[in-house]
């Protein structure tokens, strides 16, 4: 289901709107939007079920207190509140050691693995996870590994250097090339796809 | 700005700045550099937007049910929340209170008074009941919150007092909208409403010039015994009209989808 039922024909914009004026089902609307991939970007980065829904709380609760302070003009709703879902997520990796120790740098780049499954599913989400997986699939593997470790692991550039064992300027140029070929190839699915992402 | 970096150097760091894998004195330098810089903004709201969408990269996860529930209970299941007043200057009263202009009637003096005495017979009645249920706690907390907030309103004299009228004001609904100018608040003191229909609730609206296109939700509500208070803090001038009709539970609609049972308009006071 997208959004309650009254809110359904809404914008993100819109909804948020409305979060201002303190309309609760406007942002259970946007969580309906967006709470299932944030858990799952928190999951991915936590790989702790608790500490995900306090990240995913947190950020869903910051919009209802801020609502008045997001601005349409300096970036979409979707990415307002992903980009605040990876930043927290990335806070506690780094603050919870012991989450780091679980994994191994392969688990965190496994994203190969499951992207045939998920290619197949017909769900909406897993489409719009496919164009992602499939333009990261396009990037040089040096550059893919650099941008998942720094996304998906919480690694500064310096670790990435570290595990990867090359100069951290060489990390730097690998993030800036991967995420420019990122931008570029997901600007090219076009605006049409954009608008979809963020209106349903 | 460091000078020892060039404007492509600057850029480089602009895709670990988004992924916030800088190390601190890189984080130091380019937000220095940003702040004199015309074409690292722009660029930087794009990457912003790449950071965004790559989370759809992580695999799905259904989140757990509880999580939904968390959330809505802190905001408080669906209901409005009192807004804070809003803190204004001598001169923003002022011009508030001539903005207000003709029409607001003023409340009568007594007024304050009766209305605190209520709200501390209220709180007394309250704190005397053996209340165990959590949705009743909310419901009476938020009626306290109102009944206070309107003590407080009837305080200034530009506090106008604005009867309901309608198809239920003549099943003996007394409806009430205490709304102050000055502050933007106000709260619906309403008596006597019955329930709403099944999977139904009441909202308030607040309608800018009485055009029902503009109407903002000022908030949701059940009927109940006594006095019901909603409280709600939306900009107010004398052309402003406050209605409620009734709409799908429980949270209401963003616009009106039914008649209005009562109105009011602010400048009849």
């Amino acid at each position: 289901m997208r959004g309650a039922r009254p809110y359904r024909g809404l914008d993100d914009g819109q909804l948020v709107a409305l979060v201002a004026q303190r309309d609760a089902g406007a942002l259970e609307a946007l969580y309906e939007r967006f709470g299932k991939v944030a858990y799952s970007l928190a999951r991915r980065i936590l790989a702790d079920e608790t500490m995900a829904q306090d990240v995913v709380q947190e950020v869903f609760l910051s919009l209802w207190r801020d609502a008045s302070r997001f601005d349409p003009g300096k970036g979409s709703v979707s990415t307002y509140l992903l980009s605040m879902t990876h930043h927290r997520a990335v806070d506690v990796v780094r603050r919870e050691e012991n989450l780091r120790r679980h994994r191994t740098t392969d688990e965190v780049l496994e994203f190969e693995a499951s992207r045939q499954d998920d290619v197949e599913a017909q769900v909406e989400a897993a489409e719009r996870g496919a164009q992602v997986r499939g333009a990261l699939g396009q990037l040089p593997a040096p550059q893919r590994e650099a941008l998942l470790l720094a996304y998906f692991g919480g690694y500064t550039q310096r670790e990435v250097a570290v595990l990867v064992g090359v100069p951290l300027c060489t990390v730097k140029t690998r993030m800036a090339a991967g995420m420019r070929k990122l931008r570029d190839a997901l600007r090219d699915t076009g605006q049409q796809e954009q608008r979809s992402w963020t209106r349903h | 700005m460091d000078p020892t970096l060039s404007h492509s150097e600057f850029e480089q760091l602009a895709a670990g700045f988004v992924l916030g894998a800088l190390e601190p004195d890189d984080v130091e330098t380019f937000e220095e550099h940003l702040r004199t810089c015309e074409t690292c903004p722009p660029n930087l709201r794009e990457l912003e937007d790449v950071l965004g969408k790559l989370a759809y990269a992580a695999p799905a996860v259904e989140p757990p049910p509880g999580l939904r529930q968390a959330i809505m209970r802190e905001v408080g299941g669906g209901r409005r929340r009192l807004a804070l007043p809003r803190r204004r200057g001598r001169a923003g009263l002022a011009a508030a209170g001539a903005g207000a202009g003709a029409g607001v009637r003023a409340a009568p003096r007594l007024a304050p008074r009766l209305a605190m005495a209520a709200c501390v017979l209220a709180l007394v009645a309250v704190s005397l009941w053996n209340v165990s249920l959590r949705h009743q706690n909310q419901q009476i907390n938020g009626r306290l919150q109102g009944l206070a907030l309107a003590a407080q309103l009837l305080t200034d004299s530009r506090t106008a007092k604005v009867q309901l009228s309608g198809p239920a004001a003549t099943t003996g609904t007394q409806a009430t909208v205490v709304a102050s100018s000055s502050r933007d608040q106000g709260v619906l003191l309403v008596q006597g409403l019955p329930p709403a229909a099944q999977r139904q609730v009441y909202e308030l609206w607040s309608i800018p010039g009485g055009n029902l296109a503009n109407a903002t939700k000022a908030g949701v509500f059940g009927a109940g015994s006594g006095v019901q208070a909603v409280a709600f803090a939306l900009p107010i001038e004398p052309t402003t009209v406050f209605a409620v009709t009734e709409e799908p539970g429980p949270n209401g609609s963003p616009k009106p989808t039914t008649k209005p049972i009562l109105a009011g308009q602010a400048g009849q006071a």
